[in-house]
């Protein structure tokens, strides 16, 4: 008797890019009147993100959807290799 | 900690931390990849954590993201406070007071707008690693 199909891993699954709108991943966009945009709407089903990634770069429990940078002057410490950060 | 970097600008990442977290089972942060659930829960889907800074006097830089529209800014301090953003905090002169906003809409998109910042506002679309 065949054995039954194994549930699929999720930490492996290829995601079908057919599917998917691929067009905005690992871009950098530039908000603000200088750049001639505004406002970007984000498709959280649309990138994908290794949660395994996140944790191991920056502790954080889930999937980074994307980043919002805003400039500081902040002249100070940063904590090395940016995990445990906590303490 | 490493000596002799300057922080230069503050990386927010807009977080799913998944279904579970809004019956509050998702611990916000991990140490080695493992859950701290006596840290922190995440109660609602999305949140926002900050990546690239120290934790100043908060134990992590977060925010809940809620249905509707979130503000960045330092005219928003009382509820950027878990942010690191407010005007008692070195290093925030060049946000402006009423910077950005995120907005998590009722059908779950997220609407990143700059409010006409001085400096304007990045956003950064992670490449697929799945």
């Amino acid at each position: 008797m065949n054995e039954p199909f194994p549930a699929p891993d999720p930490s492996t699954r290829q995601s079908d890019p057919m599917d998917r709108d691929t067009s905005m991943r690992g871009q950098s966009i530039n908000l603000g009147e200088a750049f001639g945009q505004s406002m970007l709407e984000i498709d959280p089903a649309q990138t994908l993100f290794d949660i395994h990634e996140a944790r191991r770069n920056y502790g954080v429990n889930g999937r980074i959807v994307a980043e919002i940078v805003l400039p500081t002057d902040e002249e100070g410490q940063v904590p090395e290799g940016k995990k445990n950060r906590y303490c | 900690m490493k000596k002799g970097r300057f922080l230069k600008e503050k990386r927010i990442a807009i977080v799913d931390y998944g279904e579970a977290a809004t019956v509050g089972r998702t611990a916000l942060i991990t140490l080695n990849g493992k859950d701290l659930p006596g840290i922190g829960i995440a109660t609602t889907r999305y949140g926002l954590n900050g990546i690239n800074y120290g934790p100043g006097t908060h134990m992590v830089p977060f925010q809940a993201l809620r249905e509707g529209k979130t503000d960045l800014g330092r005219n928003h301090a009382g509820q950027n406070y878990g942010l690191g953003i407010s005007p008692q905090q070195d290093g925030n002169e060049l946000i402006s007071k009423q910077h950005a906003t995120v907005e998590l809409t009722k059908d779950g998109k997220i609407i990143v707008q700059d409010n006409s910042s001085t400096n304007g506002t990045k956003v950064l679309i992670p490449p697929q690693t799945m």
